[in-house]
């Protein structure tokens, strides 16, 4: 439980600054309530990993894009 | 920027702190794997892993978007060299918990914690503590 509400604790703080600065904070307050419950409840359907996986894959996507070249 | 970063690392124990491996319920993913590596194993790692690239995300947003320091640009850069290796990684890590193949499941399991160790060293070398 402790080391649960660690991980609560520091996703907050990370959802928190997505919030402040305008961000869409929506896929990080999923993925750590799904990282809460997952703690709790029997394991997930493949549906629920095939979603979170989906969400996952999205972001490192968009992260791994390459930067968009300053304008002359 | 600092705060942004700081944000980032504080995402980043999420999956990388000392302590009892993500895979026993704790927070460290960088701890050594138990055998066998099952799917809620793998679906609470890959929930800690999407808050922190959310907040990468993030990050990047900002920059592209000018709103910060754009020595972004460079710490970005140099992040992605990461996150592109570890893509292919995950996706492996993935069919082979899916297919119960152990062996190689903990072997990606262990690349992917060098990975985000590195990741770090590197996160922290552009000068966020």
């Amino acid at each position: 439980m402790e080391s649960v509400l660690n991980v609560v604790s520091k996703g907050v703080s990370v959802i928190t600054t997505l919030l402040q600065t305008g961000e869409d904070a929506m896929p990080a307050v999923k993925a750590l309530a799904d990282l809460v419950s997952g703690h709790q409840t029997s394991d997930p359907t493949q549906e629920d990993l095939d979603k979170c996986e989906e969400a996952l894959d999205a972001l490192i996507d968009e992260f791994n894009l390459p930067l968009p070249t300053d304008d002359a | 920027m600092k705060r942004i970063l700081t944000v980032i690392l504080l995402a980043l124990p999420l999956m990388a702190c000392a302590g009892e491996s993500i895979f026993k319920g704790g927070t460290s993913v960088l701890a050594t794997a138990p055998n066998p590596i099952t799917r809620t194993m793998l679906y609470n790692v890959e929930n800690g892993l999407t808050v922190a690239v959310a907040s990468l995300v993030g990050y990047k947003r900002l920059c592209v978007q000018k709103l910060i320091d754009q020595s972004c640009r460079g710490v970005i850069v140099k992040l992605q060299s990461y996150t592109i290796k570890a893509k292919p990684i995950l996706i492996s890590l993935r069919s082979f918990v899916r297919n119960n193949d152990q062996v190689n499941a903990i072997t990606a399991y262990a690349t992917i914690s060098q990975l985000l160790s590195d990741f770090r060293a590197a996160a922290a070398a552009n000068g966020v503590k």
